[in-house]
């Protein structure tokens, strides 16, 4: 999976890096990040937070909420970043969402547009499947 | 547990009446994922926490 934060404005660099298992990803409060599975199955992460109200504002979706659709920053981000890796985010007339497929990952794994079928839940090891109550591998 | 159509399969909180392994202390919360192959958790803010994401299983 790769990870990345938009640091700040006026940092140097914004920072986007693989995160491997049994590595762990640092995202600060209140700075942007996002996660990408770049690979052709499932993976799995705890995500764990220092409030049990941590709250999430996806941007995307708050453009479009602020009703900056047609607003010459928002076509930017659009030709440069929807049009991009994320062709998949939501257009302002859809359903938010807080998740999206990177098409170009989909057509390298011959996965249809909707994504994978299923869950990806049977690539789970049966030490992960503990955690999510489900019965071992060839157990159904 | 959230299902949704685009990249995430599912994910499970210990405040759900799913069972989740962990032990979550007071004042934090926990959620295990999954995410779908090419699926993207797309840009966002958490306005009142630091999140750590520990990778169980999949390549980067």
């Amino acid at each position: 999976m790769s990870a990345g934060i938009a640091q700040e404005n006026g940092s140097a660099q914004n920072i986007t890096f693989p995160v491997e298992v049994g590595e762990v990803f640092v995202a600060p409060q209140g700075l942007l990040h996002f996660n990408h599975n770049q690979e052709c199955h499932a993976n799995a992460f705890f995500q764990s937070f220092n409030s049990n109200d941590p709250g999430a504002v996806n941007v995307i979706n708050a453009l479009a909420n602020l009703g900056m659709a047609n607003a010459d920053g928002a076509a930017a981000i659009k030709a440069s970043t929807a049009e991009g890796v994320m062709v998949s985010a939501p257009p302002p007339d859809m359903k938010p969402s807080a998740f999206g497929l990177d098409k170009h990952c989909l057509m390298r794994c011959n996965l249809p547009d909707t994504g994978a079928p299923g869950d990806g839940l049977e690539t789970l090891p049966d030490a992960l499947r503990v955690l999510y109550n489900l019965p071992p591998l060839g157990k159904h | 547990m959230v299902e949704d159509n685009a990249g995430l399969t599912f994910q499970m909180t210990r405040g759900s009446n799913e069972f989740l392994a962990t032990l979550t202390p007071p004042g934090s919360a926990q959620f295990l994922t999954v995410l779908k192959p090419c699926g993207i958790i797309l840009p966002h803010v958490h306005p009142r926490a630091t999140e750590l994401y520990s990778i169980l299983f999949g390549r980067g």
